[in-house]
């Protein structure tokens, strides 16, 4: 858990009332310990890690409230499993992993062309002719399109990529697969991406 | 292509650097928070208590499983007597069965080697059993039954013919279910309508199922009705 004692003095303010039986009197001193560390473990785990799971989480929903929906459900997960986290090795890996999951699993429930829709709309630049907004929106749109066209493995390392604070390594760790492996994806998804913008014209 | 390239760069950038709304730890943390209450209360007093919770379910499996093991045994008592009885019913294996009845019978009988009684039943069981297999395998299953049972299969061959008959009729309603169609649902009001005036054939009222036909009828109708009343003419001129 790298540097996960220094978030947990910070967050120390604001830490989690964890199933704690306070009102028992007999409850061992050590137990009620071990809770509140567990407590204030998971309030510094949100802290530290909450919007890069929001980054991960958004890049496969593309919608900030369905993406802050999966960021809870990381943390319910987590607390379900207070009692081993000692025993992960390497906590921003497994976070990110459960996001990347779970925001998989969302986005096969939910419909996804009305949250493109919505990212689309954000990203549109303001002060643009009407003309030039369409044809903006429309390469958007081909974009996006052509993303979830790509072979899943691709798509997923492409879109892991763009979030700047996953290294190869980590990458490679959430995927379950070798830095090379993920390096090769990359660039084979990249390349693909273009060609097949580039047949469109972009534009269907 | 360069525009299509900046498109490409730019959704990139947004789906990953997207900026968490404002305080939204603070509200996964009360999430979670709340989580943790609920995880408390319905488990009445914290995760402490999920050794009573842990209990509860072993119970209740247990009767689950001993309900299943109950109807077991009654299943595989039904089945000792179902079984002969089904058989006796079937007068054209009647031989085959009184030679199945003769081995239990067999059987039996070198269980009950010292028991002279016992072997005199079962020899008397065996030549029974060659004479009507049925009864055969009543007396064959005298030793296997509990007394209730061997008191209903010794009562005669009507409860057997009644087994048997109700696992035939059963078997046929089963196939009869499973060949025979569904039935014709019936005929809506509309349909009855249709039925009634094309049995008739009356062109009037095929046209009554056409609006646009009705109203065309109805002006030439109102047209040729009015021809015969028109306004009459007025006359001018001096009377002579």
């Amino acid at each position: 858990m790298d540097g996960l004692e220094g978030a947990m003095a910070w967050t120390e303010g604001w830490g989690l009332a964890l199933p704690v039986d306070e009102e028992d009197e007999a409850q061992p001193a050590a137990e009620r310990a071990g809770a509140d560390r567990a407590g204030s473990e998971v309030a510094s785990l949100v802290e530290m890690y909450g919007r890069l799971l929001f980054r991960v989480a958004f890049s496969v929903v593309r919608s900030p409230a369905e993406a802050e929906e999966v960021v809870q459900d990381v943390f319910l997960r987590v607390l379900e499993r207070r009692g081993r986290l000692a025993e992960v090795r390497e906590m921003r890996v497994w976070l990110v992993r459960i996001a990347w999951n779970l925001a998989i699993d969302r986005r096969r429930r939910v419909r996804p062309a009305q949250m493109d829709a919505a990212f689309v709309d954000g990203l549109m630049a303001r002060g643009v002719s009407a003309e030039q907004a369409v044809g903006e929106r429309e390469r958007m749109e081909a974009v996006l399109r052509e993303m979830d066209r790509l072979p899943r493995r691709e798509r997923e390392v492409l879109v892991l990529a763009a979030i700047e604070e996953l290294g190869a390594a980590e990458m490679a760790a959430v995927l379950g697969r070798s830095e090379s492996a993920v390096r090769a994806l990359l660039f084979r998804a990249r390349a693909r991406l273009r060609e097949r913008l580039d047949e469109k014209g972009g534009v269907r | 292509m360069k525009d299509m390239d900046e498109a490409t760069e730019r959704v990139l950038r947004e789906l990953g650097g997207a900026e968490a709304p404002e305080g939204m730890e603070r509200r996964v943390l009360a999430r979670v928070e709340l989580a943790a209450g609920e995880g408390r209360t319905r488990f009445g007093g914290g995760f402490a208590a999920m050794p009573w919770y842990g209990l509860a379910l072993a119970a209740a499996l247990l009767m689950v499983v001993g309900g299943f093991a109950w109807r077991g045994e009654l299943v595989r008592r039904g089945a000792r007597v179902r079984v002969p009885v089904t058989t006796a019913r079937m007068g054209s294996r009647a031989g085959a069965s009184a030679q199945v009845a003769g081995n239990a019978v067999r059987g039996t009988v070198a269980g009950d080697a010292g028991r002279g009684t016992a072997a005199g039943d079962a020899a008397r069981g065996a030549a029974a059993a060659a004479v009507g297999g049925g009864r055969a395998l009543g007396i064959g299953g005298r030793r296997e039954f509990p007394a209730g049972r061997r008191r209903e299969v010794a009562a005669g061959r009507g409860r057997a013919v009644a087994v048997g008959e109700v696992s035939t009729a059963r078997r046929l309603s089963v196939a009869g279910l499973q060949n025979r169609p569904a039935p014709e649902e019936p005929l809506t009001e509309e349909e009855r309508m249709l039925l009634r005036i094309a049995r008739r054939g009356r062109p009037e009222e095929y046209a009554a199922l056409n609006m646009g036909v009705q109203e065309a009828r109805m002006s030439a109708e109102t047209a040729e009705f009015g021809k015969f009343f028109e306004p009459p003419t007025v006359v001018t001129g001096a009377r002579n």
